[in-house]
Formats: C-alpha cells, sequence, structure tokens
C-alpha cells in the first residue's frame, strides 16, 4: 500500500512516499529541493511508549522515538537527537498552504510562569535575539527573546501576571 | 533508633531516606503535594499523606501542616531532605516545641550559617579564610557602587539568605551594576522571602571544592573527603566527582581540617557541606556551610564506603558517628551527573513535561538516584532536576569510561535534557585531565550535536508512518508478526541481504 505526505523539518519540505509490507518493512520515496533518495528498513520493535527500532538491510539497529502528536507536529528522535517535523497528506498540504503559523511574531512562553520584568514596549523597534521580557518559571528567570527583527505592535500582558504555556505574550509586526 | 520517621521532601531525595531507614528497621511516612499523589516516594512510604495544593509554598513549605502529619502518624523525627524546609532554622524550633527530633543541625547552626553575611563574620572570628567582600547586606545602589569599588571588579552579587545559585550575578563592570543588583534583589525574594544582597570579590577561575563533615554529639567530627563541583550553570551544579582530583594531599588535608574547625565553631551536629573557592595555587576561602544533606553526597558514599543518610538517622537518634576520621581514606573515585529536565541548546531553559520513555541504566560501577518512574509528569513548578547518575570505579578514569557508557544506555524521551551535554563534559580534555574550573561549561560552549541528512530522512519517514498510521486509526506501527525480529522470514531476509546465505 502506498501514501504520499509532505513533511517540514523547520521550513524546509519534502515528499514523502510510503511503501509498507504487511511485515514491518518500510520502503520510502523522499523528494525535496536537494534531490530525491531511498530509504528502507524493517520496524523491529514498536512500542506504545512511542519507542521503536529501526534495523537497516545491513542489520545496524537504530534507536528511534516518536513523539505524541501536536497539532499536527510531532518530536522524532532518530539516534538520540530530536527532530521536530511536521507530516501533511500530499492533498491536504496543497489545499491549506500559506496558512501556518511559522516566522509569525507571536511571542509565548512554552511553559507556565510568571512574569518578572517586560524590556519592550508597543511602537519599540527589536532585533532579533532580542530580550523582550523575563518569566520566572521552575524558580529560575529566563529571558525570552525576539524569534524576529520587527516592531512591537501589541503587549498582552504585565509585570506580575501569571502566564500559561503556550499563550501569546507580545506580537511582533 | 527511631521507630518511624517522616520524611518532609519529595522526588529522588525522598526515595533515599526511605532506602536509608528501611535498611535500619524504620517505618517512613511521606507527605505530598496534590501533584505528587501518584510520585514514587508516595508510593514506597509506608505511609502517605496529602499536605496541600501543588505550589510547594502551600504544601512542601507548610511546616505546621508537616509538624500536624507527624502528631498524627506517631513520627519521632523529620528528615528534611534538601531544600525545602531543610535549612529553615524557624521550622527547626517548631520541632523542638513540638518535641520532635529534626534530623539536623540546631537552629542556632542553621541560624549562624544560614545568613551568608552572619556566617562570614563568624567564620572570620574563628580564624576560617573567607572570600574578600562586605560582611553586612547592602540595601542600596549608591552603597553597592562605593563597595564595588573598593573590592575590585569583577564582583559577585550574592543573596544573604541564598543558596542553589539563586540571587547570584557576576558583575564585569559599573554599567552592569544596577540591572544585576536589581534581578539578584528580585531572585533573592522570590526565592527565599528576603532581598539583603551582599558582595564578594569574583575569584577569577576558581575551582568550586567542598569539604563534607560529619559531627555528633558527643564531641566527634569528622571530615568525608572533599568533592570537585566545579562543572555548574548558571551556578548551579551539574556534575560532581570525589575525590576532588588534582590536588595536593597537605591541601586536602588543610581543607578538611578548616571545616571542622568551621563545624565546631557553630556546634554542628549531623552531616554539612564546606564549601570553598580554590583558586590556581590552591588557596581556599570559605565560601559557605550548607548545614544539610547535599544533593552531590551519593560521590562521597561510593568513593569513601559509607551511608552518610543512615549516619545522619543514627546521629540524630543520639549514636555515636558510625566512622572516624583515620578510616577516611577513598577507596574509589565516583562521580555524579545531574539529569536536568532543561535544554542545554536553549540557554538550559526548564523542559517540564511527561517522561514518554524513561529507562535508567544499569552495569557495574552504576548507581542511579531517582524519583520517578516512565510516565511521570516532570512538573514546572518543582526544581527541574530529575534524576543522579553516579558512576564509581577503581580509579577515575575507569569510572569516567563507565560513566559513558552509562549515559549512551539512558534513554529519555518526551522532555528536552542533558544527557549529551553531560557526555560531551566526559570527552573534554579539561575535564579528562581533572584540571578544570567553574568556567568550563561557559567555555566548552556545547552546542547539541545537528542530524544528519539520513537522520533527518528516517524523521520524515517516522513523522510520514505515524501520520499514517493516525488516518488509519492503526494502534501499532507493525503487525504482531514483525514485533519478533527473528520470526524466519525476516532472519533470512537479513542474512540474504549480508549476503550470507544464498
Amino acid at each position: 500500500m502506498s501514501a504520499r505526505w509532505v513533511t517540514w523539518i523547520d521550513d524546509e519540505a519534502a515528499t514523502v512516499e510510503l511503501d509498507r509490507t504487511p511485515d514491518g518493512r518500510v520502503v520510502a520515496r523522499i523528494e525535496s529541493a536537494t534531490g530525491t533518495r531511498e530509504v528502507s528498513f524493517e520496524v523491529a520493535l514498536a512500542q506504545p511508549n512511542g519507542e521503536r527500532l529501526l534495523r537497516s538491510d545491513a542489520g545496524r539497529s537504530t534507536p528511534a522515538w516518536v513523539g505524541p502528536d501536536l497539532r499536527g507536529e510531532r518530536t522524532i528522535s532518530v539516534a538520540r537527537k530530536d527532530i521536530v517535523v511536521r507530516a501533511k497528506r500530499e492533498l491536504d498540504a496543497w489545499l491549506h498552504s500559506g496558512d501556518d503559523g511559522a516566522g509569525s511574531g507571536a511571542v509565548s512562553v512554552a511553559m507556565p510562569g510568571r512574569v518578572v520584568k517586560l524590556l519592550a514596549k508597543v511602537g519599540d523597534a527589536v532585533e532579533k535575539g532580542q530580550p523582550l521580557l523575563i518569566v520566572e518559571a521552575m524558580k529560575m528567570e529566563n529571558e525570552v527573546k525576539a524569534r524576529r527583527a520587527g516592531v512591537v505592535q501589541s503587549v498582552l500582558v504585565s509585570e506580575g501576571a501569571s502566564v500559561e504555556g503556550g499563550k501569546v505574550l507580545m506580537e511582533i509586526g | 533508633m527511631f521507630k518511624r520517621i517522616l520524611i518532609a521532601n519529595r522526588g529522588e531525595i525522598a526515595c533515599r531516606v526511605i532506602r536509608a531507614a528501611r535498611a535500619l528497621g524504620i517505618e517512613t511516612v511521606a507527605v505530598y503535594s496534590e501533584a505528587d499523589a501518584r510520585a514514587l516516594h508516595v508510593r514506597m512510604a509506608d505511609l502517605a499523606f496529602c499536605i496541600g495544593p501543588p505550589p510547594s509554598r502551600e504544601s512542601y513549605l507548610v511546616g505546621a501542616r508537616i509538624l500536624e502529619v507527624a502528631r498524627l502518624s506517631g513520627a519521632e523525627a523529620i528528615h528534611p531532605g534538601y531544600g525545602f524546609l531543610s535549612e529553615n532554622a524557624h521550622f527547626r524550633q517548631e520541632c523542638d516545641a513540638a518535641g520532635i527530633v529534626f534530623i539536623g543541625p540546631s537552629a542556632s547552626a542553621m541560624h549562624l550559617m544560614g545568613e551568608k553575611t552572619l556566617a562570614r563574620r563568624t567564620m572570620k572570628a574563628a580564624g576560617v579564610p573567607v572570600v574578600p567582600g562586605t560582611t553586612e547586606p547592602i540595601t542600596d545602589m549608591a552603597e553597592l557602587l562605593k563597595v564595588a569599588v573598593e573590592v575590585g571588579y569583577p564582583v559577585m552579587l550574592k543573596a544573604a539568605s541564598g543558596g542553589g545559585g539563586k540571587g547570584m550575578r557576576v558583575v564585569h563592570s559599573e554599567g552592569d551594576l544596577l540591572r544585576a543588583f536589581e534581578g539578584a534583589q528580585r531572585e533573592a525574594r522570590n526565592s527565599f522571602g528576603d532581598d539583603a544582597v551582599y558582595v564578594e570579590k569574583a575569584i577569577v577561575g576558581p575551582r568550586h571544592i567542598e569539604v563534607q563533615v560529619f559531627c555528633d554529639r558527643h564531641g566527634n567530627a569528622v571530615y568525608v573527603g572533599d568533592r570537585e563541583c566545579s562543572v555548574q550553570r548558571r551556578h548551579q551544579k551539574v556534575i560532581e566527582e570525589a575525590p576532588a582530583p588534582s590536588l595536593k594531599d597537605e591541601t586536602r588535608r588543610a581543607m578538611g581540617e578548616m571545616a571542622c574547625r568551621a563545624a565546631k565553631a557553630v556546634a554542628y551536629e549531623g552531616a554539612g557541606t564546606v564549601e570553598c573557592l580554590v583558586d590556581k595555587d590552591e588557596n581556599f576561602y570559605f565560601l559557605e556551610m550548607n548545614t544539610r544533606l547535599q544533593v552531590e553526597h551519593c560521590v562521597t558514599e561510593e568513593a569513601f564506603g559509607v551511608d552518610l543518610v543512615q549516619a545522619q538517622l543514627i546521629v540524630a537518634s543520639g549514636g555515636v558517628l558510625p566512622f572516624q576520621q583515620e578510616a577516611m581514606k577513598p577507596l574509589k573515585a565516583a562521580i555524579e551527573l545531574r539529569l536536568y529536565a532543561e535544554d542545554p541548546g536553549l540557554n538550559y531553559q526548564p523542559s517540564p513535561g511527561p517522561l514518554q520513555v524513561y529507562r535508567p541504566p544499569r552495569g557495574p560501577g552504576v548507581r542511579v538516584d531517582d524519583g520517578v518512574v516512565e510516565g511521570d509528569i516532570v512538573s514546572s513548578i518543582y526544581d527541574p532536576m530529575v534524576a543522579k547518575l553516579i558512576v564509581y570505579g577503581a580509579t577515575r578514569e575507569v569510572a569516567i569510561e563507565r560513566a559513558k557508557v552509562a549515559l549512551r544506555e539512558y534513554t529519555v524521551h518526551g522532555i528536552k535534557h542533558n544527557l549529551e551535554l553531560l557526555a560531551a563534559v566526559l570527552d573534554n580534555p579539561a575535564f579528562k585531565a581533572g584540571h578544570y574550573t567553574t568556567a568550563l561549561l561557559s567555555e566548552m560552549a556545547f552546542v547539541p550535536a545537528a542530524a544528519s541528512e539520513a537522520e533527518r530522512d528516517l524523521a520524515r519517514v517516522l513523522a510520514a508512518l505515524a501520520a499514517d498510521d493516525a488516518a488509519r486509526g492503526a494502534r501499532e506501527v507493525v503487525s504482531d508478526r514483525a514485533q519478533s525480529p527473528w520470526a524466519e522470514d525476516g532472519l533470512r531476509r537479513r542474512l540474504m541481504g549480508l549476503g550470507g546465505l544464498g
């Protein structure tokens, strides 16, 4: 059985065409801007916790892990290196092209915490990497930095506020 | 000896104390916040009581509630672990008033050592060398500017009630002083409820070496060797070893004797640690005394063949210290590597989350002190340390090799962690040589290895496979048949691929 998926690592897209045999062997053709290649392996072990053991045709084992689906993204670990991959069915990818949030100016933190200091205000021009605010989480202060250059359009929190992970704190336009 | 004790802590240290108590035939009482209802320490203890909502200040820091549980459960003593109430002199007094033994030093010893400027004055009076700087807290900027010039840049700002690297800032010039002062005060206030800050001269290129001391109420004071703790990030320890490598025997002895002098100056009882800064000429300065069991006590245990937690229980119940100074010679080299839920590639930002996969290593010379099992959630409200891997061997070289094997075997997924950073330190030439300073980690400038093109391709295929499975509603990627890699067809095909079979 064959299926075609578009995958992204950061913004680099590649199409993956899968061929799976019932005994756990996978042959995949990958097409991207850098060319076309084929990989094949056997899924020798697949655990409910996401662990996989891949075995190449030459018998070499590679430990891997497939993380849970988080809004279309998964953390995939291959040989202990974490790689975040988005995957969409090829047809869906074409239908929804252009509406993903990559490179947006939304500033957020991954975990809940408390805003201890704001370092930028509406109208400030900021550089990529410039600290925007300090959030305390796990008893440590962390500087939240701008992921792109731009002008602060809005500040949606105040000093002392508790914030949830993923909530938009500032917007950079 | 006690019949039942309460452990006023969580995580790996609570589990560690439960094991030590059990070995002495003592029953254990766990306390837990609502967030920890299913935590390992709760499952291990003989009795367990919920003491409040998740935030520490509403649970693990509420001394009155913990004492109430102690009374209710018939516990005769409380082991505070490290952190939380372990260095809280007021809690110790409440224990005394309630007739419950606090396993640790007296309130006065805690007070004398706990407030750092007072400790500096006390140590100076006892003839213990301290780092040049102020012996009084500093409250305003003008005074700070003046003192910083007197002491000379670079200076170190520290929280007077501090510990664990919180409220600490190195300042290299006057221009950075205000922001650092505000930051240190804020962090000190939030962590310790006291924003007093003091100034020390920052020793350039120091090693952070500490001495384990142990005193009983019968006049015995013993130093159980030293620990090298210079591998730090954000002033928090990451790797510790015992004994400290590359230290002259006479320095070791002088530091040990100084540590006993410091402990005696405050009539210390139980396990304590005297932290020192050691410069390149092996001049050492008293930094502070931690009046509790340290996180890294395990390296001393493995190197010297002692059980410090059991000794704490013996000494607290009025017994005689179970080891003498003459016997305290290191038998092994031991290294502790702390597993943190944090992202070393992103300025060590904490990374709470579910431990989707958690499999600690095994093997000769390997000890893992942890308080989690697979499926547990590393919460954002507590410390990001997940576990301690302790490795030991006849020599430091053997211990390092064992550590490398163990790190490779340690499997953790679902959170960002520092296992690759730890492995990189073991390969660092300065670390291998045993000559390194607290600047090691920042100088290493660790960058996580990037995935190769082939690994990225595999990741894409695995993501596509997972999406494909989800789309089909399949629960498993492979059929039962493929679960057994040695199914006849699979083996035959692989051997054929290798050219082994015709």
